[in-house]
């Protein structure tokens, strides 16, 4: 019975302990990877986001010779209204990508970049983003526009 | 005839009992006592299993014969072509993309102008570390007399389509023999990675494509070493 006893108390023991450092690894990871947070844009409408309203367009560029075969560029037609003055300050361009809905991503790059001199509340600044993803995805895959993984914008095509 | 006194029959059975009992309790507390030390030395020994510098930093490594594809967690690639020349003639380009001129590095050496094609699963990659990994673990990193513009080996890996990243390394012929290219995609810590760097570089992953099949290969590549090549956008 005796030794019944310090076998269940020494089970107990190890579940405990691993149990404790399983919750506080984690704990640790979630902190450090928290999950993403993303916002549906539909399409052709636009969303605010740190005081600043997007919206945007996005198109098929014809293809050149120097294209990938196997891949479709996408430029993307942005407009950023600061909703007021005092968020202009503060503005940076954000980062973009181009999305599917399996988890795929691929780099979108804006081919200039907005500072706040360019902005003032109330009126559009335009941007231009370009993007290449695989040829079947050129209808479907979705620009997103982020600041940190918990501030994000997706818009619908 | 003296009689025992009454109980004396038991007497000396019980003395034998208590002291076989004793004698069990010491040999069980030698025993445990026993067990506790071992199980302390192989605690102890146990904290001696730790990993070296070389160790700690040792990443996955997926191999591929020539023209094979490796492939790993983040991306996949193969070797597409092996050029040895002993200069290399690089384009200079001016505002506009017309070339205008081009300048010649030679090498005493040789110059090996590996093609890789890579694509990836999921999110863009940079392969932007390459070695040529002798037989015997001798690296030789891509040499920097020339730009990173003329070979696009900074442009992003991504799913859907292969591109074609060009590696330049100047070594030794002998160093050809057995050898390999790798490549590997860096930490994606962010800002972990300014912060600490090197610290997260457990288990990259990396691609070794082998340079050649055989010694007979090598030979064959080394035979047809090029006076000069031409570097051209992703050749």
């Amino acid at each position: 019975m005796r030794a019944v006893l310090l076998l269940v108390a020494a089970v107990v023991l190890v579940a405990v302990t691993v149990g404790v450092q399983w919750w506080d690894r984690s704990a640790w990871v979630a902190d450090r990877y928290p999950a993403e947070v993303i916002k549906d844009v539909g399409r052709g409408q636009s969303a605010t986001i740190h005081g600043m309203s997007w919206q945007l367009s996005v198109a098929v560029r014809p293809r050149s010779t120097d294209d990938n075969p196997g891949a479709t560029t996408l430029v993307a037609a942005v407009q950023v209204t600061p909703v007021s003055a005092e968020e202009i300050t503060h503005f940076s361009t954000p980062t973009f990508e181009a999305r599917d809905r399996a988890g795929h991503t691929w780099e979108a790059l804006p081919t200039t970049t907005l500072s706040s001199l360019d902005l003032h509340a109330g009126k559009v600044a335009r941007l231009t983003v370009v993007a290449a993803v695989p040829n079947d995805l050129k209808d479907r895959a979705e620009l997103v526009l982020s600041y940190s993984g918990r501030e994000m914008l997706r818009f619908a095509r | 005839m003296a009689e025992r006194p009454e109980g004396g029959v038991t007497a000396a059975p019980a003395d034998r009992s208590g002291r076989s009992t004793r004698g069990r309790r010491f040999w069980r507390s030698i025993g445990n006592g026993v067990i506790a030390l071992a199980i302390g030395a192989a605690a102890v020994y146990a904290h001696t299993f730790t990993m070296n510098k070389d160790d700690l930093a040792a990443p996955l490594t997926s191999r591929a014969a020539t023209g094979a594809v490796a492939t790993t967690g983040r991306f996949s690639a193969r070797l597409e072509k092996v050029v040895v020349a002993k200069s290399l003639s690089r384009p200079d380009t001016g505002s506009n993309t017309r070339i205008r001129k081009s300048t010649s590095v030679g090498t005493r050496d040789v110059f090996v102008v590996t093609t890789i094609s890579a694509t990836s699963p999921g999110d863009p990659t940079w392969l932007n570390q390459a070695w040529l990994r002798t037989a015997d673990g001798v690296e030789y990193s891509a040499t920097d007399r020339v730009d990173p513009t003329f070979t696009l080996a900074q442009r992003p890996v991504q799913n859907g389509w292969w591109v074609n990243l060009v590696f330049v390394f100047e070594v030794p012929p002998k160093a050809l023999s057995g050898a390999s290219v790798v490549v590997s995609a860096p930490s994606s810590n962010g800002i972990y990675d300014d912060i600490y760097p090197n610290r997260y570089n457990q288990l990259l992953p990396e691609a070794s494509l082998a340079l050649t099949s055989d010694d007979a290969a090598t030979r064959r590549l080394l035979d047809d070493v090029k006076p000069s090549w031409q570097l051209t956008d992703g050749q």
